[in-house]
C-alpha cells in the first residue's frame, strides 16, 4: 500500500468508528429495546416488524430507546440463544414473535426475573411472567365459521384451508371452526389441505379440489384467502363462493366488487393483522415507562372484522375517515390492510408499514385501556381453564340448525 | 472421435426400461384419476382434468432442470429459491405493465440462469459437492432477495403473464399446450442431441467420460445453468398463475422436483433417466396430491404418503432390473421383453 492508500484507509476507519463511539456515549441513558422477529421472508412478518420499527423511531420514543432488531428465523433453539444474548446485552424490554408456546418459557422467565419486560405479539407463550398480545383468543375460527354457515343457510359443500400444520394458531382455529361446521349436518367439508398461509399453494390446491368437487359453495381459510379466491375466479368464473379469511388488499377489492358479488361472492376479511405487532410494542412501551399497569398478562388485540358493505376506498396513504382499502395498483394485491390500524396506531402511514420508517410529523399517541384475553390452556397459560363457551362465536349469532 | 466414443459408452436403443417405468407411472396417475371418479361421480370433465394438469406445469418445467442435473450425478437444491426470485423479479420489474415485459423477461431469465451457472462453476471447478454448493448458493441469493424486498410481496405481475396462464388455444388451456411443447423440446434436447448423450455418458461413468475426453466441466456448468433457467421459467409461470409473488412461493416445489425425477425412473446416482419419466413423475405427483387433498387426509398422513412414494420408487428402481430378468425368464414368449432388458455393461 502506498502512504496515500494508508491515509485513506485510516480516515475511512475513523469515520466509521467515530459516530458509533459518540452514539454509545449518548445511549447510556437510553432504554435498550430488542425486537426478536421470526422469519422475515413473508409478507405478514415483514409488515408487523416494519410497524414496530416505525413506531420505535417515532418521537418521543426515538430519543428514549436504543432499538435493535434480531431475526431468529424459524429455529426455536436459535431464538432461545438470541434472547440470552439480549439479556447479556442489558436489554430493558424485549418484544418477540415466539416460535413456540412452551419452549421459550425458561429463557423468558430468566429475562423477566432480571426485570426485563417481555412481550410477545400474535403468537403467545405460557410463561406467566411474559405479556402476550394477540387475537388468538378472539375466536377467529368460531366467528368466521359461523358467519359462513349463516351465509350458506346451514348447507353446502365447503373447502377447509388449514394454515401451517402443528402451529398453535392452526390447532386453535381449526378446532373452533370444525366444532361449528359439525353442528350443521347440511355442511359438508369436501376437501381440506394445509395451505401453509401461502397464496400460491392455496390457489393450486383449491383448483384441484374444484376439479374433483365442482359444486363447492364455500371456502374457509385463515390465510391464503386471495389465492383461494383466485382459483375459483379462474376455474368457475360465473359461480363464486362464500369465503372467510385474511385482509389482503386484492381480496378486499374483490369482496367489494359488485360484478363479483352478482356472481355469488360473499366474503369476510378478518384473521390476524400485522398491526398486532405495533400495538403490542405500544403497550409494552407504556408498561416499560410505567404509564400503564396491566392487571392481566394476556391482552387481546381486537379481531379485524370487515364485511363487503364496510369496505371503503382510501384516497391518501392512511386509513382515515373509515376507509380501509387502497385502490388497485397503489399497493401489491397481497398487501395486508390490517397492517394499519387507525384506532390504535394512528402514527403509522402506508409507507411506514412498507419500509419501517416513521411517518413524517407523527407523534406517539396514548392507548386506551386494553381488553384482557380469555385463558387458553397451553396457548397463553399453563394451569388454567378455558371459558366454557371457548368454541362458540362471540361476534355472530348462530342460525338454527335445520331439522 | 468424441462422438464415436460417446456412442460406445451409451447405447442408443429406442425403447428403454425407463420408458416402461414412465408408462407405468402415467398409468398410475390415470388410475388415481379413475379412483377419484369413483369417489366423486361429478369428477371427470375435460375442464376439471385440465385444471389439474395446469397446476402440474410448474413441476413439469422445474423438474426438467433437476432431472438433467441428477442425470449428471448431481442435485440442485436451489430450485425453490430461484423460482421465488424469478417470480419476485418479474413482478417487481414489470409492476403490472406489459411493456416492461420485453426487457424484464430476459433480465429475469438471464439472472436466474446465472445463479444456476454459478452452481455449475462451484461444482465443476471448485469440486464442491453439489448439494452443498446449490444449497449454499440458494441460501445466499435468498438473502440478497430478502435484503432487496424486505420480505414484502410484490406488485401485480404483468397482465400478459396472467393471461398466458388462463387463456385457451382451440379450447385447450395454454399451460397444457406449453407442457406439450416443453415435453417434446426437453426430450429432444436430453436424449436426441450429442450434448445430451454426453451428459448421460458423464453420469454413467465419470472416469470413462474423462478418458473419452468429453467436456465434463463445460457440460456440468451448462446443466446447472439449464436448471436455473427452468426454475426461472417455472417461477414466471407461477407468478403469472397466482398474479402476485412472495419470497416463499417456490419453496414447496423443491422436494417434488426431486421426487418427480426419482419416481420417473431416473437413477439418483446419475447416468440413467428420461425426461418423459420425469414428466410422468410430475403428473403422478399432481394426481397424488389431488387425491390426498380430496380424501382430506391429515398432514401427517400426507407426509407419510409423499415420503413413502419416493422410498418405494427407489426400492423398485434397484429391484427393477432384477425383477425384469425374472419375469423375462418365466415368460414363455421370452423375446417380448428382451428390448426392455438392460444391455449396458455398467448397469
Amino acid at each position: 500500500m502506498t502512504t496515500f492508500q494508508w491515509l485513506v484507509t485510516v480516515a475511512a476507519v475513523c469515520t466509521l468508528i467515530a459516530p458509533e463511539g459518540r452514539l454509545y456515549a449518548q445511549n447510556e441513558q437510553k432504554y435498550k429495546v430488542f425486537l426478536d422477529m421470526s422469519y422475515s421472508g413473508n409478507t405478514w412478518q415483514a409488515a408487523a416488524a416494519n410497524g414496530i420499527k416505525a413506531l420505535a423511531a417515532t418521537p418521543p420514543y426515538d430519543k428514549m430507546i436504543e432499538f435493535k432488531t434480531i431475526i431468529s428465523g424459524t429455529d426455536v433453539q436459535r431464538q432461545i440463544s438470541d434472547i440470552q444474548s439480549m439479556i447479556a446485552a442489558g436489554a430493558k424490554a424485549i418484544i418477540l414473535y415466539p416460535l413456540s408456546p412452551t419452549a421459550l418459557n425458561r429463557v423468558i422467565h430468566q429475562a423477566c426475573s432480571k426485570g426485563i419486560v417481555v412481550f410477545t405479539y400474535d403468537s403467545t407463550v405460557t410463561e406467566p411472567l411474559a405479556y402476550n398480545v394477540s387475537n388468538i383468543t378472539a375466536r377467529y375460527g368460531a366467528n368466521t365459521a359461523q358467519w359462513m354457515v349463516n351465509k350458506l343457510g346451514g348447507k353446502g359443500e365447503i373447502i377447509f384451508n388449514h394454515g401451517v400444520a402443528g402451529t398453535a394458531v392452526t390447532k386453535t382455529y381449526d378446532e373452533q371452526a370444525y366444532a361449528i361446521f359439525k353442528k350443521y349436518p347440511g355442511i359438508k367439508i369436501v376437501g381440506d389441505f394445509y395451505g401453509n398461509w401461502n397464496d400460491a399453494t392455496s390457489q393450486e390446491e383449491v383448483s384441484k379440489i374444484l376439479a374433483a368437487h365442482p359444486n363447492v359453495d364455500g371456502i374457509w381459510t385463515v390465510d391464503g384467502t386471495y389465492g383461494s379466491l383466485q382459483a375459483v375466479v379462474q376455474n368457475r368464473p360465473n359461480r363464486l363462493v362464500v369465503i372467510a379469511g385474511q385482509s389482503n388488499n386484492g381480496y378486499r377489492l374483490m369482496m367489494a366488487d359488485p360484478a363479483l358479488q352478482a356472481k355469488g361472492l360473499q366474503g369476510i376479511s378478518s384473521s390476524a393483522g400485522p398491526a398486532v405487532g405495533g400495538y403490542a410494542f405500544k403497550v409494552m412501551m407504556e408498561v416499560l415507562l410505567s404509564k400503564k399497569k396491566l392487571t392481566n398478562h394476556n391482552v387481546e388485540y381486537p379481531l379485524p372484522w370487515v364485511e363487503a358493505k364496510d369496505i371503503k376506498m382510501c384516497s391518501g396513504d392512511r386509513f382515515e375517515g373509515g376507509c380501509n382499502v387502497f385502490p388497485e395498483g397503489r399497493v401489491p394485491p397481497l398487501f395486508l390492510d390490517t397492517a394499519l390500524d387507525p384506532k390504535f396506531l394512528p402514527e403509522l402511514s402506508l409507507d411506514a408499514v412498507q419500509t419501517g420508517n416513521p411517518a413524517a410529523g407523527a407523534m406517539i399517541q396514548p392507548l386506551p385501556d386494553p381488553k384482557y384475553a380469555d385463558n387458553l390452556p397451553g396457548i397463553n397459560c399453563q394451569e388454567c381453564k378455558a371459558p366454557a363457551d371457548a368454541l362458540e362465536p362471540n361476534l355472530v349469532s348462530p342460525i338454527p340448525v335445520a331439522k | 472421435m468424441n462422438d464415436i466414443l460417446t456412442r460406445s459408452l451409451v447405447s442408443s436403443r429406442t425403447f428403454k426400461p425407463e420408458t416402461l417405468t414412465a408408462l407405468l407411472v402415467l398409468l398410475g396417475a390415470v388410475l388415481m384419476m379413475l379412483a377419484m371418479k369413483v369417489l366423486n361421480p361429478g369428477f371427470g370433465s375435460v375442464q376439471q382434468i385440465a385444471a389439474i394438469l395446469t397446476t402440474s406445469i410448474f413441476l413439469v418445467v422445474a423438474a426438467y432442470g433437476q432431472g438433467l442435473v441428477i442425470l449428471l450425478g448431481g442435485i440442485d437444491l436451489s430450485i425453490g429459491v430461484v423460482m421465488s426470485i424469478a417470480g419476485m423479479m418479474i413482478a417487481g420489474l414489470t409492476n403490472g405493465s406489459n411493456e416492461a415485459l420485453t426487457w424484464a423477461l430476459p433480465v429475469t431469465l438471464i439472472s436466474c440462469t446465472a445463479i444456476g451457472l454459478l452452481n455449475g462453476l462451484g461444482v465443476a471447478f471448485l469440486k464442491i459437492p453439489p448439494f452443498i454448493m446449490t444449497l449454499a448458493n440458494g441460501t445466499a441469493f435468498f438473502g440478497v432477495a430478502l435484503g432487496i424486498t424486505a420480505g414484502s410481496s410484490q406488485r401485480t405481475v404483468a397482465p400478459a403473464l396472467q393471461v398466458l396462464m388462463s387463456a385457451q388455444i382451440g379450447g385447450i388451456p395454454v399451460p397444457i399446450v406449453l407442457i406439450g411443447w416443453f415435453l417434446v423440446a426437453g426430450s429432444v434436447l436430453q436424449s436426441r442431441t450429442t450434448e445430451g448423450r454426453k451428459i448421460y455418458a458423464i453420469g454413467s461413468s465419470l472416469a470413462a467420460a474423462r478418458v473419452a475426453g468429453l467436456p465434463i466441466e463445460a457440460l456440468t456448468i451448462a446443466a446447472y445453468g439449464v436448471s436455473g433457467l427452468c426454475a426461472a421459467i417455472a417461477g414466471l409461470l407461477l407468478a403469472g398463475y397466482s398474479s402476485s409473488a412472495t419470497l416463499d412461493m417456490g419453496d414447496p416445489f423443491l422436494m417434488p422436483t426431486i421426487a418427480a425425477v426419482v419416481i420417473g425412473g431416473a437413477c439418483v446416482t446419475g447416468g440413467r433417466g428420461l425426461y418423459f419419466g420425469t414428466f410422468a413423475g410430475a403428473i403422478f405427483l399432481s394426481a397424488l396430491s389431488t387425491i390426498i387433498t380430496v380424501l382430506s387426509l391429515s398432514q401427517g398422513w400426507r407426509n407419510i404418503i409423499q415420503g413413502g412414494i419416493i422410498i418405494i420408487a427407489l426400492i423398485l428402481q434397484t429391484k427393477q432390473w432384477y425383477l425384469l430378468s425374472i419375469v423375462n425368464r418365466q415368460l414363455p414368449g421370452k423375446q417380448s421383453l428382451d428390448g426392455v432388458l438392460p444391455q449396458n455393461s455398467e448397469v
